[in-house]
């Protein structure tokens, strides 16, 4: 499913000014990440390993942890609703909707890649519900008929004036393009929203085996009020984003947060625990859970399994060089960056996403920046390998075809090494944690 | 076949085994490691003689919250969406991150935190935690939420913009 055009005309239309905007961004969001995860962690590559075995158990116990889940889910009162692809899941999900208001419901929701995935908001337009993104850069993308272009920070791609076009295009008045007049607009506007909405819709960061909650995170409060406004929530989920136990979100929540923007945690971290009981003042009458698959069993049983480690931080993208020359709209897929030239071929095949497996210089900062040290590179190359034998290579053939997009992409790879200092080394020891943590999986590298 | 019984099925058997150990932060923080990334988070502290300065209407249904002083501005009947000031108590504080957990539990809505421009905590200074994991241990058995600074965004060019969705200043006074 292409998104976009290819990514010269992206570049084109970006101008060499947003592309030094998205570089800028991308740096410092990678030093922030350093800080915050030495700051929370101490060795942060003890914990990136320690995760990893963490979700390497839970992949290999899948099965027992989502029945464990879903019973537990059930016991709080959450209906859970599995999905087998994307079709299933916009029906479930819209079976939802339309029960809350048979003639068109209203409907807020939160970030969330997973219903990117399966094209939800089509889906629910096409039924006749009216749906409004919250997260002010995906409200932009949406004003605009526009995709993400990076996975925490969808709008890295637009300047003010982008966004505030699209503001007033959809007739909403601004005081300015100031990003605090942008952020007030929307503020202002959507807050009629989540008091007129009859459903809420979110993704879900991870799933606690243990107790059945679901974790969302999130920085300005749109998916809380998403999750707690309106009289249903549905969270979307995949299957693979379970974690054994509660107490292991000591470990994950700094991890994300620090990963994805340095934070030491996201602002709101939601723990929710069903729907509202008598005694409690606010919050949803009615939660669903739906668990989607997806294609996500196929990759268990197959060489890139690992790749279901991911939290979707985008750290990866930020240490990129090849996404930070071309952005995520080159990649024509929804996960964009080393992420998602590991996870598209994955799940929808090297016929149709094998070429991007060669948008990579395997340079390793994408291993190195990753939160659950997900062997992207290697991936990558059994990727090549499969593609190779498919004969798929559009994305790297433009690459080298364009010299100048080229040029700039090996230029960048001494300086994401710069930037990830001792790589080499780190890459090697790594390794070796990698080989010492599976001989010994129970202990603390 | 039945969705359920189909991903199950593709899932496969489970290998078994017992889970690594959880992580164990080693992280041990106090009152004064709490105060200064509370602060560092984008949180305000405040004592008693600041209160009278705070917005107009206030909101507030939760019972760990008392009595309320005088010159705290009348409270509104309205609901939290019409709020100047939403005031809730707090289950736990994390020194390692200046957390402040905020659980459901009755009376302390989850708009009064959320749906106002400003969020005052009511905190006891018994609530600090060692770490982030015993937190986790305090949540209450419904919902909870962990609040780390207020609301932010930075969407557009990086931008950091505060109060977005949520509350744009975030208040605690010591009890």
């Amino acid at each position: 499913m292409p998104l976009t055009p290819p990514f010269e005309e992206f570049r084109r239309s970006a101008g060499e000014g947003l592309t030094q905007k998205i570089r800028l961004a991308s740096s410092t969001k990678v030093s922030q990440r350093k800080t915050a995860l030495s700051s929370a962690f101490g060795d942060p590559d003890s914990a990136r390993i320690h995760a990893a075995a963490i979700k390497d158990f839970v992949l290999s116990n899948l099965g027992t942890m989502l029945e464990a889940f879903e019973a537990a889910a059930v016991r709080r009162g959450i209906e859970v609703v599995w999905a087998r692809d994307a079709q299933e899941a916009n029906e479930a999900i819209e079976d939802v909707c339309r029960e809350a208001r048979p003639k068109g419901a209203r409907v807020v929701k939160g970030k969330s890649m997973a219903t990117e995935e399966i094209g939800l908001n089509h889906h629910l337009e096409q039924a006749g519900h009216h749906v409004v993104e919250t997260d002010l850069g995906e409200f932009v993308v949406q004003l605009d008929g526009d995709h993400p272009s990076h996975i925490v920070t969808p709008i890295i791609h637009k300047d003010r004036h982008d966004s505030a076009a699209a503001f007033r295009k959809a007739g909403i008045v601004l005081a300015s393009d100031e990003p605090e007049a942008i952020a007030e607009g929307a503020r202002a506007h959507l807050r009629s929203e989540f008091v007129a909405a009859d459903v809420g819709i979110s993704g879900a960061n991870f799933g606690i085996a243990e107790t059945g909650r679901i974790v969302v995170v999130e920085n300005e409060g749109n998916n809380r009020l998403s999750t707690t406004a309106p009289h249903t929530h549905i969270a979307l989920m995949g299957i693979e984003k379970l974690l054994p136990r509660e107490r292991d979100l000591a470990l994950f929540l700094p991890l994300l947060a620090g990963s994805a923007t340095g934070q030491p945690l996201t602002v709101y971290t939601h723990i929710i625990g069903g729907p509202r009981e008598a005694a409690e003042q606010d919050g949803p009458r009615r939660v669903v859970l739906v668990l989607l698959d997806n294609g996500r069993s196929r990759v268990l049983h197959s060489p890139e399994r690992v790749i279901l480690r991911c939290l979707r931080c985008g750290a990866c993208l930020n240490v990129c060089p090849v996404y930070r020359e071309v952005s995520g709209h080159a990649y024509r897929h929804v996960y964009p960056g080393p992420l998602g030239a590991v996870l598209a071929p994955s799940l929808e095949g090297v016929e149709d996403y094998g070429d991007l497996a060669r948008a990579s210089t395997l340079c390793g900062a994408c291993q190195e920046a990753c939160p659950v040290n997900i062997p992207i590179p290697d991936l990558l190359l059994g990727l090549r390998r499969q593609a190779t034998r498919q004969g798929s290579w559009t994305l790297w053939r433009r690459l080298a075809e364009n010299d100048r997009a080229w040029r700039a992409a090996l230029r960048l790879v001494p300086l994401a090494q710069t930037l990830a200092p001792g790589w080499r080394e780190s890459h090697a020891r790594l390794d070796n944690h990698s080989t010492a943590a599976q001989g010994e999986p129970h202990g603390r590298p | 076949m039945d969705a359920r019984e189909a991903v199950l099925r593709a899932v496969g058997p489970p290998s078994g085994g017992t889970a690594p150990p959880s992580w164990g932060s080693e992280q041990r923080g106090g009152i004064a490691e709490f105060e200064a990334n509370f602060r560092l988070s984008g949180g305000e502290i405040v004592g008693a003689e600041d209160l009278a300065r705070l917005p107009g209407r206030a909101w507030s249904r939760d019972r760990d919250v008392g009595t309320l002083p005088d010159e705290w501005g009348e409270y509104t009947d309205a609901s939290p969406w019409d709020a100047d000031l939403g005031i809730t108590g707090c289950d736990a504080l994390v020194p390692e991150t200046g957390s402040i957990v905020v659980s459901s539990a009755p009376g302390r809505g989850r708009l009064t935190s959320l749906a106002v421009p400003t969020h005052l905590v009511w905190a006891d200074r018994g609530l600090v935690v060692a770490s982030l994991e015993e937190a986790l241990g305090v949540l209450g058995p419904r919902s909870a939420v962990i609040v780390t600074g207020p609301s932010r965004s930075a969407d557009i060019e990086g931008v950091m913009i505060r109060g977005v969705h949520g509350p744009r200043r975030l208040l605690l006074v010591w009890r």
